[in-house]
């Protein structure tokens, strides 16, 4: 049985991020795991154990009213972490993941700090088709596509175990220097790409549920599905 | 003379933006205007950008005698306001919608707001009261309004997809009386005291005849072959506009009521021994208007899906993640156009195996109708560039070269 914790759904939900939640859901009832879908808004309480915590993206407006939501749930989730909980944060839960976030009008809002990152908006929207070169460390078979658009930059910051997701073969990422894109620092992860990322990528997905079992204890590998569908839906961002 | 100098010559001239529903809105305050003797400009099928609308200001000769009724993208408003200040504007909805070209809601928003602005100052703002950042923007134009809505009882909640939750003017989350589709409804925010205003146009009845028709109540009751609602909304929207220009709203619902729909915005077509239903949707609000009307047909239903990615369609085709297809799993589904791929992955993780996928559009077309019996209708939900390319591939098939 597999908990997936979903943020804010009626307030960070853009971008089918629905999708990543069907996902992780359809690709563990496919191997016979049970799933339960627990949504999380702002003020509730958060279960004792979850084994996947989803945040999606939200318009400007919603990332502002989330924020004070977000830091009283930050113990919350700093402990569900240390329990074992696997985290994906997407777009503007990506940018909640990292320390701070400053606005385009100068304000700053507070991150929860799971990674060692830091947004600032740019002049310009990033926004189109993107295929990432995943981290070697994560043993993914095959590049990261998907689609982004967004006003943030982030930069990672000096913590060895924040590292980049992968390197960007076409689009834009963090916006940084280096061409990177999104993080990850152990079972925490973030990226800018929607489409949505999880059924777009089946094997990221994958690595997320594997994850999420290996902590509650499983040694067996998770059994292969036939992907065809998926593959072809993830070739149309590389044309 | 100048696009400038053509717009400021139009007397009476209407813009029509908004979301969903600018075309069919368009049409009929256009025929509402023609059956009074009018012969207004009307830039057909889509023509709603700065080179569109041009060219039919250009075609219509001396276009100052003659008002103008223009549908006008979103993102074009501001290019032709100044100097265009249309005497009447009118909202439609505000929806998410090709995210990439537009950008978020609250955004094209602020680019409303700042071009109502310009607006003259007798200037008249008809707005769909039932849609929370919409209703706002006409409150803050400081410009006379036109409200128009449902006033009718129906419980019901905003979807998990539905884009206006929060107050526009305080951020709390918005109270619902009613909800008719995505975030449209009677709402109200308990953190400010900002609600729905009062309706002057209104429907005290709405009945959604499948896909066949709705019945409504404009002081009289009408009924329109248009679908679902959606099409109450565009039939309100210009009887509203109407009565800013001197036609009272029992007749001009007659005439509106009685105005066919525009091409495949819910339009039914006979193709062959086929009746074929054409649903265009381009967004998540769109698709769960088409889904009520579509799945309120009896029977096991034969569903086409078609998507593109064209300019104009916006290149990120992750909105369909936002549908809840899931309500067709228990009928016959094909998918085709440029992104068969992107549809066949959504259906697959909505558990609903497709009986046809092709990347034509004519391929995807003629598989739907092969495995659909001649006694049952097929329903084809497509967004634009894939309408443009079907009534391209139903040409061809009529006229071949």
């Amino acid at each position: 049985m597999i908990t997936l914790l979903w943020m804010y759904p009626r307030h960070l939900n853009t971008y089918g991020d629905g999708g990543n939640l069907l996902a992780l859901r359809m690709r563990c009832r496919w191997r016979g795991i049970d799933t339960v879908l627990w949504p999380v808004d702002p003020g509730d309480r958060l279960p004792r154990r979850a084994d996947v915590v989803f945040i999606g993206g939200g318009q400007d407006r919603s990332q502002t009213v989330v924020a004070p939501a977000l830091q009283q749930h930050r113990d919350g989730l700093e402990a569900l972490v240390d329990d074992g909980a696997v985290v994906l944060g997407v777009c503007a839960g990506y940018q909640f993941l990292g320390h701070r976030i400053v606005q385009s009008d100068g304000s700053v809002l507070d991150g929860l700090g799971l990674l060692d990152v830091v947004t600032a908006a740019g002049a310009e929207r990033c926004t189109g088709k993107i295929v990432v070169d995943p981290h070697p460390a994560l043993e993914l078979p095959a590049t990261l596509v998907g689609f982004e658009n967004h006003g943030g930059r982030t930069r990672l910051g000096g913590d060895p175990e924040t590292r980049p997701l992968g390197r960007v073969v076409r689009g834009h990422g963090n916006g940084d220097d280096e061409g990177t894109e999104g993080a990850f620092r152990g079972d925490v992860f973030g990226t800018y790409l929607h489409g949505p990322v999880l059924p777009t990528n089946p094997g990221f997905c994958d690595l997320l549920i594997r994850r999420a079992l290996n902590a509650r204890g499983a040694t067996t590998d998770l059994e292969p599905l036939p992907d065809g569908v998926e593959h072809d839906a993830a070739a149309a961002y590389r044309t | 003379m100048s696009l400038a100098a053509l717009l400021a010559s139009i007397e009476t001239l209407v813009f029509v933006t908004g979301t969903n529903g600018k075309s069919t809105t368009a049409h009929l305050l256009g025929q509402i205007l023609a059956a009074t003797g009018a012969d207004p400009i009307r830039n057909r099928d889509g023509a709603n950008l700065v080179g569109g609308i041009e060219d039919v200001l250009r075609a219509a000769g001396d276009p100052g005698a003659r008002p103008a009724v223009l549908e006008v993208d979103e993102g074009t408003v501001p290019k032709l306001m100044p100097p265009a200040r249309p005497g009447v504007f009118v909202v439609t909805n505000l929806f998410r919608d090709q995210l990439d070209r537009y950008g978020e809601i609250d955004r094209v928003a602020e680019t409303l707001r700042a071009a109502m602005a310009l607006l003259p100052p007798d200037g008249v703002v008809v707005a769909n009261a039932d849609d929370p950042t919409v209703a706002a923007l006409a409150l803050g134009s400081e410009r006379r309004t036109v409200f128009f809505g449902l006033d009718v009882v129906q419980r019901g909640a905003p979807g998990r997809h539905a884009d206006a939750v929060l107050c526009p003017q305080c951020g709390a989350t918005l109270v619902f009386d009613a909800c008719f589709v995505s975030h449209l409804g009677r709402w109200r925010c308990d953190g400010c005291g900002l609600a729905r205003p009062s309706l002057d146009v209104a429907s005290t009845r709405l009945e959604i005849d499948g896909c066949r028709g709705i019945t409504l109540d404009v002081g009289s009751v009408v009924r329109s072959s248009l679908v679902g609602v959606h099409g109450a909304y565009s039939l309100l929207g210009a009887v509203a506009a109407a009565s800013v220009l001197g036609v009272a709203p029992a007749s001009a619902a007659a005439i509106a009521a009685a105005s066919g729909p525009m091409p495949a915005r819910s339009e039914w077509i006979t193709w062959g021994p086929h009746r074929v239903f054409l649903g265009l949707v381009k967004n998540p609000a769109g698709f769960e208007a088409m889904a009520n009307a579509i799945t309120a047909e009896p029977g096991e239903k034969h569903v086409l899906f078609l998507l593109n990615d064209r300019r104009v369609d916006g290149g990120d085709v992750s909105w369909i993640w936002d549908c809840e297809v899931e309500r067709f799993e228990r009928d016959r589904v094909s998918a085709g156009g440029l992104r068969a791929e992107a549809l066949r992955l959504r259906l697959k993780y909505a558990g609903i195996r497709p009986v046809a996928v092709a990347t034509s559009h004519a391929a995807a077309f003629e598989g739907a109708l092969a495995t659909c019996p001649t006694e049952q209708p097929l329903y084809v939900i497509l967004n634009y560039t894939a309408m443009l390319d079907l009534f391209d591939v139903i040409r061809k098939a009529l006229f071949p070269v």
